[in-house]
């Protein structure tokens, strides 16, 4: 791992044990977040441990999973969650604010620091440079408390992208590739950082979509560098002064080289019931789908959804398809309707959703029985949808909106029939 | 043993979520009994019926989620041990944290495993502290097998507090 950027973060913020992969070390963590699932159980913890205040560089406890209040449950929870944040020294993002990870990008990640959430997709802003770990809610407690989080240092395995996407791929194929290569256990003990020039073609987002469902391959974390994309995502966000460069040196040893080449990917679609179960998009086309959901931390920016509404303009979704929209954060609903993709996407048929992580989680939208259900996010088990007979899908939001306006899977290379990418600053902002 | 899983057993088998049971998260009498619903309903009933036991898993057992309620209500129902192939790094370390011990086993030994079989672990503190395997017997078949606990220094004073709670707040406590 020597030269790789996963040492030089592990390395400012080692307390206890050696960088050997495999041995266990303390690590120093500066940033924390919680979601409300798991939040209420954490918070309790880090109150039984009798601080004062959290002693993190920051905290922040967001509300965005169990925004259905269909009794008093939740909304007792999310009461309480509001009110220790403000008893401990902890940002309060409210309902409504959007996913964890997406706020997160948007307003506290910073390259070079280290974050641990009480969430498995954390690892969504290692997009930006940061060593971000999911981890159980009592870690995420003890993390408050100023302790150590203490974790197996991972293998390296450095993921070269070279040649850039073509037209109607996107960043969620890159990831479903590797989960066709390497399984939902291949990166269990392993961080995944990726470089070469590949990276230079995708946006800050884009990133963030790879990492987050480096998740489903079992990985510690993934990282990209922090480099002139990240400045300018930071800078989009005024933000930034907490940019700094992170780039792993020249001859870096990593555990095992995995060679991407954007280029030559092609659309990809992991069928029931596992991220790893990956064919290309043209090899099941023409499945009928009852189902489309759009959003979830892993696919909810503002670019992938302009993209969806660029495709949806004009077009009525196909009516045997319920096709649902759950933007990433409040920003990003803010800058849609601000600009007219909001329109586009009502006008289309789409029913909005809350931003939240919403159907990803089961809250709300189960499919019919036996219904196929074609979703832009990082999960596809049995019964997490809430519905035990459901066959739940995952593609890019572009083999969605394709599904959504044909009513059966759809390879978007055919259709609509164009070849251009409806956008124009494809990869170029943020 | 209480149940025997295959592979990549997620957290959403062990503790499901959905708008049904994520509102019973502050709420753990409540939500274990929705444990491995998914797999087998009878889970919880039987699992407080023999007030506890082990369950069996195969490779990647965990995956997912970090939800430590697919380990705190297991704990509320009594599981002391989950035996399996290989575990997801979270779960895993879930489970440590709330005092059940994750152990490994071979591919084998989990083949011959057969649920209701009788499995006594025994001197589980000694060969633990002492970092040996715990050798486990398994009644109803009458064989023993090696299960390895492969825990940290720090992840067995957790196990012996019974849990990370405990421990944090004996250190903090002994620190402040």
């Amino acid at each position: 791992m020597r030269g790789t950027i996963i040492e030089a973060i592990l390395s400012e913020h080692l307390v206890s044990g050696t960088l050997a992969p495999g041995e266990e070390v303390g690590l120093r963590i500066d940033q924390t977040l919680t979601q409300d699932a798991t939040g209420t159980m954490a918070y309790l913890q880090f109150e039984t441990l009798g601080l004062d205040r959290v002693r993190t560089e920051l905290s922040v406890s967001y509300v965005d999973h169990n925004t259905l209040q269909t009794g008093f449950e939740n909304a007792d929870d999310h009461r309480y969650l509001q009110t220790v944040a403000a008893r401990y020294g902890i940002y309060f993002s409210r309902p409504g604010n959007g996913i964890c990870h997406q706020v997160h990008l948007e307003r506290f990640a910073v390259p070079g620091k280290t974050l641990l959430g009480s969430d498995s997709h954390t690892p969504t802003a290692g997009g930006l440079g940061m060593v971000a770990i999911g981890a159980g809610g009592l870690d995420v407690a003890l993390a408050m408390a100023g302790q150590p989080f203490y974790v197996r240092v991972p293998k390296v395995l450095g993921i070269r992208l070279t040649g850039q996407l073509p037209d109607w791929v996107s960043a969620q194929d890159v990831i479903l590739h590797l989960l066709e290569k390497l399984s939902v256990s291949g990166g269990v003990g392993k961080a995944l950082e990726y470089f070469g020039n590949g990276v230079d073609t995708l946006s800050g987002p884009q990133r963030a979509t790879i990492t987050n469902m480096g998740t489903e391959l079992g990985a510690t974390t993934s990282i990209f560098p922090s480099d002139e994309t990240t400045r300018r995502f930071l800078h989009a966000q005024q933000r930034q002064e907490v940019w700094r460069p992170l780039s792993a040196d020249e001859d870096a040893e990593y555990a095992q080289i995995i060679e991407v080449n954007l280029s030559e990917l092609e659309p990809l679609i992991a069928q029931p019931h596992s991220p790893d179960n990956v064919v290309p998009v043209g090899k099941i086309a023409g499945t009928k789908v009852n189902q489309v959901c759009i959003g979830s931390c892993t696919n909810s920016s503002l670019a992938e959804l302009m993209t969806v509404a660029a495709l949806l303009r004009g077009k009525q979704v196909h009516p045997d398809v319920s096709v649902t929209v759950s933007p990433g954060s409040r920003q990003v609903l803010t800058m849609l309707a601000r600009n007219g993709s909001l329109a586009d996407l009502l006008a289309a048929g789409v029913r909005l959703l809350e931003t939240a992580c919403g159907p990803c989680i089961g809250m709300g939208q189960a499919p019919a029985t036996d219904a196929v259900s074609l979703r832009s996010f990082n999960r596809n088990f049995s019964g997490r949808s809430g519905t035990k007979s459901a066959q739940v899908y995952l593609a890019s939001p572009v083999v969605c909106a394709a599904a959504a306006l044909t009513g059966e899977i759809t390879d978007p290379r055919t259709y609509p029939p164009r070849s251009r990418w409806p956008l124009s600053w494809k990869g170029q902002c943020c | 043993m209480l149940l025997k899983v295959g592979d990549n057993i997620t957290t959403d088998h062990i503790m499901p979520a959905g708008a049904k049971l994520l509102p019973l998260r502050s709420n753990i009498p409540a939500i274990s009994q929705h444990v491995f619903a998914p797999v087998d309903p009878s889970f919880a009933e039987r699992a407080q019926a023999h007030d506890g036991g082990f369950i069996v898993g195969g490779d990647n057992y965990g995956q997912g989620s970090s939800r430590e309620h697919a380990a705190l209500a297991p704990a509320y129902l009594g599981v002391k041990a989950v035996l399996a192939c290989s575990f997801a790094r979270i779960h895993q370390a879930n489970l440590v944290n709330f005092g059940i011990l994750p152990l490994q086993i071979s591919k084998e030994d989990y083949q011959h495993c057969q649920p209701g079989d009788q499995l006594r672990i025994k001197e589980v503190n000694k060969k633990m502290v002492a970092g040996q395997p715990l050798v486990v017997d398994n009644i109803s078949q009458d064989y023993q097998f090696i299960a390895a606990a492969q825990l940290s220094q720090r992840q067995v004073e957790i196990i012996q507090a019974g849990g990370a709670l405990n421990w944090a707040r004996q250190k903090l406590a002994g620190a402040g």
